[in-house]
């Protein structure tokens, strides 16, 4: 009996999602009932209230830690980290490649996820097998190219997929329809690592262009 | 409302800050996270920079003033955070976390204007102000003389209608070489050469309205003409020209709107002949003159908290969203 509480920061429209076990108690997506935007408070009192629970009754948190939009992100894993010191919670963080390799589930080919940053920027992970073999952030063009590599077929997804024959021109891409992240993925996500729930009231940090993560590891061996 | 302490943070700049403050002003604790080390090697804050800070340091901060003060969320009758005005970045790394907190303790969270922070700042810790009072704030951020009736009830007289004065000594101060935070060195190297120059003194006569950019911009042409001008007469002649502006401004504040106290407030009421000009014109004056110790003058949480008992007395609970630009008017 573990009641988890999901935030999903990355799209910036701050997405949540209420979970005991292995049931979905609550998921914001299917709420017609929107609150004031980008009111994290809100959304979370109004999500916990739908599932029938109150902030004491939450086990843990699990909180998508990026990248995408700068301000969401941070925003969001400020709020998490606040609430998870009040209530002594544990949180687990995935990355937004994490959260998009979960929910595009098997493919035949390495699935590219492509979003913007500011300044002619932007983020490529790169997922084999449902594995996320790489991160980068750089100039757009330079970095697609660098995580497609010599394959000659993707699957594509995140707010950049639809733009990506602009660099990718002879690669025949496949488009998975995700654009932003299901905070019921994290649900699942949690379940399925569990080894990832941190010490309660443990804070975890954004990622960010700096980030080690975007920085180490090879797309293609 | 239960408990007797408001938790106040703030975030608006490159400074994380917490306190716990009584209704009565009586500061339980208060602690500052500076950034100072991550700014100097940039000449000034870096906005992006000082949010990444933000993350970081809020929880630890926060923590920290809960244990010092041995407070137990149950203590508290709300959480008031500063809203803004100040770096997009930086306050939503304050709003969020009072937001977090909020939920997680069950407790009521009002977004503070930060410039009414700053004017509650004198009757920390012990009730200074004798109201009506005239209140300059110069700081980095801010050059604004507004008028105070009584706690909470504010009039704004005048702001700059460009850089702060603060943002003139930084500005100048880099010019001559010294490192930033300039306000400090530039008094110095001033104490040591003679105002011989004559910059303008922009708006001097012109109601209670602040313009100092042309007064920077002048010192810029006159090092450029004379190159071997000495600084320490440049540094002289400039803050010269500042506090000229800045008394004939509060002279006029309390000529037009005659009151029983001048307060100074800001990183820039630190300045020793800031100090000396003040006392000088009350004493002629016959006006009480105010300056709360600098650590409530620059920017601290308990002030936030301190104004947010204001909004709490009067009901009033702006939401917590960012606003890079607030006016005073507004809470
Ligand atoms: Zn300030």
């Amino acid at each position: 009996m573990s009641l988890t509480l999901a935030l999903e920061t990355s799209s910036g429209r701050f997405a949540v999602a209420v979970g005991r076990d292995d049931a979905v108690l609550y998921n914001s997506l299917a709420d017609c009932e929107k609150g004031p935007e980008r009111d994290l408070a809100w959304a979370v009192r109004r999500a916990l209230d739908q599932a029938g629970a109150a902030p004491t009754d939450l086990s843990r948190l699990v909180v998508d830690i990026g990248p995408g939009g700068l301000g969401s992100v941070r925003g969001g894993v400020t709020f998490a980290n606040a609430l998870a010191f009040a209530l002594s919670l544990p949180i687990a963080a995935f990355n937004y490649f994490e959260i998009v390799a979960h929910e595009a589930g098997p493919l035949d080919r390495p699935l590219l996820v492509a979003l913007p940053a500011a300044g002619g920027d932007g983020y490529a992970g790169l997922i084999r097998a449902g594995q996320v073999v790489g991160m980068r952030f750089g100039p757009l063009g330079e970095i697609m190219r660098q995580a497609a590599g010599e394959a000659p077929a993707l699957a594509v997804a995140g707010r950049l997929r639809g733009r990506l024959g602009e660099f990718l021109p002879d690669v025949e891409r496949t488009d998975t329809g995700i654009e932003a992240p299901d905070p019921a993925s994290l649900l699942a996500l949690v379940r399925l690592h569990p080894d990832r729930v941190g010490a309660p009231g443990q804070p975890v940090e954004p990622l960010n262009e700096t980030s080690p993560v975007f920085h180490g590891g090879v797309f293609h061996d | 409302m239960s408990g007797r302490l408001i938790l106040g943070i703030e975030s608006s700049c490159d400074d994380t800050a917490a306190a716990l403050v009584t209704e009565s002003g009586e500061v339980l604790a208060s602690v500052i996270a500076a950034q100072e080390e991550v700014h100097n090697a940039f000449g000034g804050v870096y906005p992006e920079f000082a949010s990444r800070a933000h993350v970081v340091s809020v929880i630890p901060t926060i923590e920290k003033v809960m244990a010092d003060a041995g407070a137990t969320p149950a203590d508290l009758a709300a959480i008031g955070v500063t809203r803004g005005p100040g770096l997009i970045g930086s306050l939503l790394v304050g709003l969020n976390t009072a937001a977090g907190l909020g939920v997680g303790w069950n407790v009521p969270v009002i977004g503070v204007n930060h410039l009414r922070g700053h004017l509650r700042s004198a009757d920390l810790e012990q009730a200074r102000v004798k109201y009506p009072a005239i209140i300059l704030l110069v700081s980095g951020g801010h050059s604004i003389l507004a008028r105070m009736t009584g706690p909470g009830e504010i009039a704004m007289l005048g702001t700059t209608r460009d850089d702060s004065v603060g943002e003139a000594f930084d500005k100048v101060g880099r010019m001559l070489g010294l490192p930033f935070p300039a306000g400090p060195a530039m008094d110095r190297l001033a104490a040591q050469g003679q105002p011989l120059f004559k910059f303008p003194r922009p708006m001097i006569n012109e109601g209670l309205e602040f313009s100092f950019s042309g007064l920077k911009s002048s010192v810029a042409r006159h090092m450029e003409k004379h190159p071997d001008a000495r600084l320490e007469d440049v540094a002289a002649s400039f803050v010269a020209a500042c506090l000229d502006v800045l008394e004939a401004k509060c002279r006029l504040a309390l000529t037009e709107h005659p009151s029983t106290a001048l307060v100074v407030v800001g990183g820039v009421s630190a300045s020793p002949p800031l100090r000396a000009r003040m006392a000088a014109m009350c004493e002629g004056l016959g006006v009480e003159l105010c300056l709360p110790p600098l650590r409530w003058s620059t920017d601290n949480a308990a002030m936030i908290a301190l104004a947010a008992w204001d909004y709490l007395r009067a009901g009033l609970y702006p939401p917590a969203v960012p606003q890079v630009r607030l006016p005073i008017t507004q809470y």
